[in-house]
């Protein structure tokens, strides 16, 4: 029996190898495998979240993130929004629009962003809208997010 | 014992026969040829040099370390070299692909941080409750992605259990280094206490990474960022961080190290060494004092660079759960002793195969990562040095 225990702790201990050499050789596709197998993502607070509305100006798009409030178990009061606009090249000078970003057609706010200075204009119309957070210029698009607060 | 008898140091009790140890480097010459290359021999001249320099580096220590049997001795010219070439290759690719050190909001939305080991205790339970990962990476198919990481970690923490310390953390160079400089330890005698102290530092950043969905190691208490890569200073916040980043680095990584001469960083604060430790629990390998051999001289627990040897586990013949398998014990014990030992087996067992079955993985891990920065950094200094840049 010791034997036996023994021959197979070597067995285990040579195993070690070639553990070390699929996770390096075969590093990618197992990343992979992990992503889709765990179905997780980087967490909205830092990508802005899911985009759930584009709106198509011929050259350049809106795009309209989730507004994000996440917390560990639930939500929170406070929160953001991001605006992406893209692609980065074929974007006007300035851009002026309303954004409605609760779900509804209500306007909550309107921004002036000038895309080559990259400093925005935030005008609320809503009381949950609360502030502009920051304007980003990005590798692919510009990108604002807005401060909101829920009642 | 007398006196004589004890303080005779024996030689080194796994060194091989240089025939012997030639033979079983042969695996490790192709292994890190495929690892450093990653299939494709470089087409500009530079690099070609410095893949050849790194190749001969890590293979001569891989090979001085069976010949002579000193593996501590070895592995710690390649860990601290292998830190500091990291500083540089990664300093210079965030320069070459982001333009800058330093990290701001847009790099943040764009995914653009890489991912360090270090996130991983924090990302587990947000990870698990909310499906996200508290960390501004990327998923996949980037330098350092999150994934990819994570896989690397694994792999090695099955293989290697919290050898990953000694082996393959590009941190871990740095304290281990400054450790070295100073032959004769200005303080000796360290409290065992403060070793509860990762425990404690983990468990603090866990929690508050889930409440607040953010890695709170890494914005408030990583010594790493002021070599690495750090937050813009625009807020007295980012100023509070950066101030706590370089005060922990100077005095965690720099200055008590170098009046310890232990890894203070490693062994007394850092949070995902305490998580790591947790791997020795389930490794085939670690390390073992043959009770019949040891004098009790307490040389190993003096020496051991993480506090991983104390006088009662000294009396059980086994290191503590923090052991990293530096091999540091195994070569400072005057009387053989202490050696690498695989768990199932008896402690009297072939040490040289012990030895060598933890070195193949141990040192695959450390080409592919260390090996890996010790080119990056070659390749840019010698550009430096031949063109006045290093991209």
């Amino acid at each position: 029996m010791i034997r036996l225990k023994g021959a197979f702790a070597y067995m285990v201990a040579v195993l070690m190898t070639f553990v070390a050499l699929a996770a390096l050789m075969g590093g990618t596709f197992l990343a992979a495998k992990l992503v889709n197998a765990t179905g997780v993502k980087v967490s909205p607070w830092y990508t802005g979240g899911e985009v759930v509305q584009t709106i198509d100006h011929g050259s350049y798009r809106t795009l309209i993130h989730r507004p994000v409030f996440d917390t560990l178990v639930g939500q929170k009061k406070d929160g953001f929004i991001q605006i992406d606009w893209e692609p980065l090249g074929a974007l006007p000078e300035k851009i002026s629009e309303d954004i409605a970003c609760f779900g509804n057609s209500n306007k909550d706010f309107h921004i002036n962003l000038d895309t080559k200075t990259n400093v925005a204009e935030l005008t609320s119309y809503n009381p949950e809208v609360i502030s502009l957070a920051g304007s980003y210029k990005l590798k692919e698009r510009m990108a604002v997010r807005v401060v909101l607060c829920r009642e | 014992m007398s006196n004589g008898l004890m303080n005779r140091v024996l030689p080194a009790p796994a060194a091989f026969q240089p025939l012997k140890a030639l033979l079983c480097t042969i695996p490790m010459l192709l292994l890190s040829a495929m690892m450093l290359s990653h299939g494709s021999f470089p087409t500009e001249p530079l690099q070609r040099i410095a893949l050849g320099l790194t190749y001969i580096f890590c293979n001569g220590l891989f090979f001085l370390m069976l010949y002579t049997g000193k593996v501590h001795r070895y592995r710690s010219v390649f860990f601290i070299t292998a830190a500091f070439a990291f500083i540089i290759s990664f300093g210079a690719n965030l320069l070459e692909v982001r333009g800058s050190m330093v990290l701001n909001e847009a790099n943040i939305i764009d995914g653009d941080t890489p991912f360090c080991h270090l996130v991983i205790p924090m990302v587990i339970i947000p990870a698990a409750l909310t499906k996200t990962i508290i960390f501004p990476g990327t998923l996949l198919n980037r330098f350092a992605s999150i994934a990819g990481m994570v896989v690397l970690w694994l792999g090695a923490s099955v293989a290697l259990g919290r050898g990953w310390c000694s082996w393959v953390c590009f941190y871990g160079g740095l304290d281990e280094g400054f450790s070295r400089l100073c032959k004769k330890p200005v303080i000796s005698d360290i409290d065992t206490k403060w070793t509860y102290l990762p425990w404690a530092v983990l468990l603090g950043i866990v929690l508050t990474s889930a409440l607040t969905l953010s890695p709170t190691y890494c914005e408030w208490l990583c010594p790493f960022k002021t070599v690495t890569e750090f937050g813009a200073i625009t807020s007295f916040k980012t100023l509070i961080q950066t101030v706590i980043f370089v005060t922990l680095f100077l005095a965690l990584v720099v200055v008590l190290p170098i009046i310890t001469g232990r890894r203070i960083q490693c062994g007394l604060f850092c949070p995902f060494a305490a998580f790591q430790s947790v791997t020795n629990k389930f490794n085939i390998f670690d390390i073992r004092i043959d009770r019949e051999k040891c004098v009790d001289c307490n040389r190993c627990s003096k020496g051991c660079p993480t506090f991983s040897l104390d006088e009662a586990s000294i009396r059980e013949g086994k290191t503590l759960l923090s052991c990293t398998k530096c091999g540091k014990c195994v070569d400072i014990c005057p009387r053989q002793a202490i050696r690498f030992h695989i768990k199932g087996t008896s402690v009297s067992a072939s040490a040289e195969s012990a030895r060598l079955l933890f070195l193949y993985p141990a040192f695959i891990f450390a080409t592919a990562v260390g090996g890996g920065m010790v080119y990056g950094a070659m390749v840019r200094v010698l550009k430096l040095v031949t063109t006045g840049s290093m991209f």
